[in-house]
């Protein structure tokens, strides 16, 4: 049995090298963590992992297996859960900035600014890799200004929309876009809608954000939409959605959450066509128990599963199985008010761009 | 009848294995052969799997299909019991699965030898997979400067 044995281990690894696909198919299932130790197993593995196809195809797997991570104010790091997993990710400073805030997190990358005497700066860290880049200066605003990510495979661009300080209408608002290919700001120009707040959902390289209703600014009136190509455009809002609105992305589409706190349920809306009209369906109308328990502060989504944020409580809701459960670790969060976000790992460099 | 529902295949090292046409269908590679040619009583040669392993392999098939109303969790375990073998066997599995082309064994066996990857060193993944280090130990210790906290 011995000499079986050791004429089959000879021909694995001699087939390591031959086997590009299934070990590229095995390896994809690692975390980041563990890919950066496999990278010292042999020259071989070291090229397969910093090649761009298995980049590609580690994201592809990470996407089927996202976390929840959650930007508590006035603490060190970030908590990410995962299932049962729970783990501590500390920021990347020394000393955490007092206006620091998380924007959004795609491709395995975080953006975190700091708004500070009409200074704006921005990060772009990819926290399993421990990378981190400054993005270029940019214009000085008056106010805190907004922001959206849109992104592809291989490159982002990020939208800024500032109240330039050089300027004394108020309200005027312009928009300027880093693109991960140039690495550089180019100005857009005036914008005459601005969105409510940094919170957006990023799908099929549209960045989309809830923008105030005319009558009545305190609540969202519509959408705005842009895309990787610059085109800005608006979204009417479904007619019979409450006030308590959140915008997410169930499943790789752009889905609208309305909480109805009078009747007990939220109703979940699905834009069915991006590009030409925009066409809302309800795509379910749910109970929703956990209103007794308390108030809805934030929701987020990842894949089929909605989590309703509660000051005490964390709850998911999966649209699949039409089941509620507790959100593990949930404890930890109590009264802290993070801002949470789907997280995917990724190997991607913080240029965003490969293999191009 | 216009199909038979037998089909025999031989293993590499010329051994029949007589079984269930639906139990064969699971692997895609004999689904284009059956599909193209039908033969009937005719003998499907597996030249780039052994016996052993086809034994194996049939093992799998044959219980994914009779048990498809079973209940999610004894599938996994018997799964797990499964692929609870030694790593030679699980690349003679994961070969066979690969020229078969039975996309849910490649994915169970591709789960298991990434799960032995995980939490390890270096050394230790090379031992277990008799893989041959090629850095010098300037590389080696260039890696651990660099991404040095990966090793904690």
């Amino acid at each position: 049995m011995d000499n079986v044995r050791c004429t089959s281990i000879c021909t694995w690894t001699e087939n390591w090298v031959e086997e590009e696909d299934i070990t590229t198919n095995i390896l994809s299932r690692l975390p980041v963590k563990s890919l950066l130790i496999c990278k010292s197993v042999s020259k071989h593995w070291r090229r397969l992992i910093c090649s761009p196809d298995f980049v590609r195809s580690q994201l592809r797997w990470s996407r089927e297996n996202p976390s929840f991570i959650f930007f508590l104010r006035y603490e060190n790091e970030l908590i990410k859960i995962s299932g049962e997993v729970f783990e501590r990710i500390p920021l990347p400073f020394g000393q955490r900035p007092n206006n620091c805030d998380m924007i959004c997190s795609f491709n395995g990358f975080i953006c975190l600014t700091n708004y500070i005497g009409q200074n704006h700066n921005i990060i772009i860290w990819n926290p399993a890799t421990q990378e981190v880049q400054l993005l270029p200066t940019t214009t000085l605003s008056k106010k805190p200004p907004k922001i959206g990510v849109a992104y592809g495979p291989g490159t982002y661009k990020l939208f800024r929309i500032f109240y330039p300080a050089s300027k004394s209408q108020p309200g005027y608002c312009e928009c300027e876009a880093y693109s991960s290919i140039t690495g550089s700001w180019k100005g857009i120009g005036s914008v005459t809608y601005w969105p409510m707040s940094s919170k957006h959902v990023s799908i099929n390289e549209t960045v989309y954000w809830l923008i105030s209703a005319e009558k009545d600014r305190t609540v969202a009136g519509s959408i705005l939409a842009v895309d990787l190509e610059e085109n800005f455009r608006t979204i009417s809002l479904p007619e019979e959605v409450s006030r308590n609105l959140s915008l997410v992305d169930l499943e790789g589409c752009l889905s609208l959450i309305s909480i109805n706190v009078e009747a007990n349920r939220f109703d979940l809306w699905v834009l069915q066509d991006y590009n030409n009209e925009a066409i809302w369906f309800r795509k379910c109308s749910e109970d929703m128990p956990i209103l007794e328990i308390g108030y809805v502060f934030s929701v987020v989504a990842q894949k089929n599963e909605i989590l309703f944020m509660l000051v005490e409580r964390y709850f998911v809701y999966n649209i699949g199985s039409r089941t509620w459960r507790e959100l593990d670790w949930g404890d930890v969060l109590r009264r802290k008010y993070p801002t949470a976000f789907a997280f995917t790992e990724s190997l991607l460099p913080c240029t965003g761009t490969i293999g191009i | 009848m216009a199909f038979t529902k037998k089909v025999t295949l031989k293993s590499s090292d010329g051994e029949l294995f007589i079984i269930d046409r639906a139990v064969a269908l699971q692997s895609r590679t004999i689904q284009y052969v059956l599909e193209d040619t039908n033969p009937v009583d005719a003998i499907i040669p597996v030249p780039a799997v052994d016996a052993r392993t086809l034994s194996k392999v049939l093992e799998y098939c044959k219980k994914h299909l009779i048990d498809l109303n079973t209940d999610f969790e004894d599938y996994s375990k018997w799964d797990k019991d499964f692929v609870d073998a030694e790593v030679w066997m699980l690349y003679d599995l994961i070969m066979a699965a690969d020229y078969l082309h039975i996309p849910p064994l490649i994915d169970l066996i591709c789960d298991k030898i990434a799960s032995m990857f995980k939490g390890q060193t270096p050394d230790k993944i090379r031992e277990i997979f008799n893989i041959d280090n090629d850095f010098s130990k300037e590389e080696e210790e260039d890696f651990k400067k660099k991404s040095g906290w990966a090793f904690k």
